[in-house]
């Protein structure tokens, strides 16, 4: 597993520095207002892109064949999308919170509830996407989560357009103490990885 | 103990069958395994080293049972090459050296970094600027810097020059010095496993047709050169594969079934499994 972050680790520093500066950019600007796609941003390049050099480099060939489990080799990759998540909330905080020492501008109210927020979401996208594309593999898995995303987020919308089920969801959600929403998203990466594992393991070994 | 052991395995995808491979490899012998492109060379060590699972049969490798959950264990002892390096192509041989001293429980960085300095790689330049023969150099300085038993290669030496081809001949001839380690070494360059092999298994379109010791192929079989009406007098089961030309018939016999007075010459195994594939087409 340590072999593994670490290809990753190295992967990023040597393919993706220029992105990453994007991923500072974007959360640098004033006002937080592109602080959500930071998150979202750098869950995508630290799973889902980094998947795609695997594919491209067929890497995924030899790491078959290296003392690696299917597990270790599914489960880096969510350990790469948190640490992405964790870079953008540290890189967010640290350069809003500079605007706010400086006096440019002030945090937003419930500034690290809205971080916590973020995260989490970022988390259920990671949950969402990586099982789609360790099933169907980067370019495939790219389309199928689209239209997954479009299909789930098309079905709330009309489950919650008709009534009050939007309310009651933001009634029983604020229930639950803001930090709490990233370890729920963790949770729910966890859960999948099993999912993943057996996604990957019917597209690599058929 | 065996290093393979192959047992009655079967791989079906859609329009290619791997049918019944049968065949076991003690320690400490190389392995030559022939086979024109898309015989199944490549499906049959994905199979031995558990990235693809088998329809049917059994495979142990270094006395495990690769579909077993600690098969990735074994793997430690299990030196791969594969046709392509297939590493991340961004990186240099120093990260990948870091990436494998972290994969393999024994690796040894002094062997790592002196195979690259013995095969002139350098260290800090990027993959994707190497080369194809520096790129198959790499992936063996990998495969033999943590004291592998086995060494699996999937045609290593495809596509390189004479002189990479015979650097690489010298390094698994050094691997084999040792009596406890393995090598299964695919190809369709056959005079490359001649050379080096003790034994040989010949795949045909899914089929294993050959396998046996080198020396003894070499000692069972012959080439006849001879007219139709003399390969019409041979008893049929000693005519392995046949070629009309011209001036006559090349035959490949078996000696053992070859009545006496026919003229035998020495067979290369080039021969031998050009005229197998042959008889079997027949």
């Amino acid at each position: 597993m340590k072999a593994l972050l670490r290809k990753d680790i190295y992967l990023m520093l040597t393919q993706f520095r220029a992105l990453f500066l994007v991923m500072v950019i974007f959360s640098a600007i004033p006002g937080g207002l592109l602080v959500p796609f930071t998150f979202l941003y750098a869950m995508m390049l630290t799973s889902v892109s980094l998947m795609s050099v695997d594919e491209q480099t067929q890497w995924e060939a030899l790491a078959l064949m290296l003392p690696y489990s299917r597990r270790q080799l599914v489960t880096v990759k969510y350990v790469m999308g948190w640490l992405g998540i964790a870079a953008a909330l540290v890189v967010s905080v640290m350069l809003q919170g500079l605007w706010a020492v400086t006096g440019a501008y002030e945090l937003q109210k419930g500034f690290f509830d809205t971080m916590c927020l973020y995260a989490a979401i970022a988390g259920v996208g990671l949950a969402l996407m990586l099982p789609v594309n360790f099933r169907f593999g980067y370019a495939k898995g790219r389309i199928m989560t689209i239209l997954f995303a479009g299909i789930i987020g098309g079905a709330v919308g009309a489950s919650m357009g008709g009534g009050d089920g939007f309310y009651t969801l933001l009634k029983v959600t604020s229930r639950i103490p803001t930090p709490v929403y990233p370890l729920l998203a963790a949770a729910l990466c966890a859960a999948t990885i099993p999912l993943s594992v057996a996604g990957y393991k019917k597209r690599v070994e058929k | 103990m065996n290093a393979i052991e192959v047992r009655d395995v079967s791989k079906s995808y859609p329009g290619f069958t791997l049918s019944n491979i049968h065949f076991t490899l003690p320690e400490g012998c190389i392995l030559g395994l022939v086979g024109e492109n898309g015989a199944g060379k490549s499906t049959l060590i994905r199979l031995l080293m558990g990235a693809s699972g088998a329809n049917s049969g059994q495979l142990r490798v270094l006395d495990a049972d690769v579909t077993a959950p600690d098969f990735t264990k074994t793997k430690d002892s299990i030196g791969v090459v594969l046709d392509e390096a297939h590493f991340p192509t961004s990186l240099n041989a120093k990260q990948l050296g870091r990436i494998m001293a972290g994969t393999y429980s024994r690796w040894d960085q002094a062997v790592y970094d002196g195979y690259l300095k013995r095969l002139d790689l350098p260290e800090k330049k990027r993959i994707k600027d190497f080369s194809r023969g520096m790129r198959m150099k790499l992936a063996l300085a990998c495969a033999l810097s943590h004291d592998a038993r086995l060494l699996v290669l999937d045609e290593p030496t495809g596509g390189l020059d004479p002189m990479v081809r015979d650097e690489i001949l010298d390094i698994l001839e050094d691997f084999t010095r040792r009596e406890d380690r393995s090598v299964l070494i695919s190809s369709h360059i056959v005079s490359d496993l001649e050379k080096l092999c003790d034994y040989i298994a010949f795949l045909h379109k899914g089929k294993l047709l050959l396998f046996e010791e080198k020396d003894r192929l070499l000692e069972d079989y012959a080439m006849a050169r001879i007219t139709e009406a003399e390969l019409e007098a041979l008893p049929k089961a000693a005519v392995k594969g046949e070629r009309r030309g011209k001036y006559g018939v090349e035959a490949l016999v078996d000696r053992r079934l070859a009545p006496a007075g026919v003229a035998l010459e020495k067979p290369t195994l080039e021969d031998i499994i050009v005229f197998f594939a042959r008889g079997d087409k027949e």
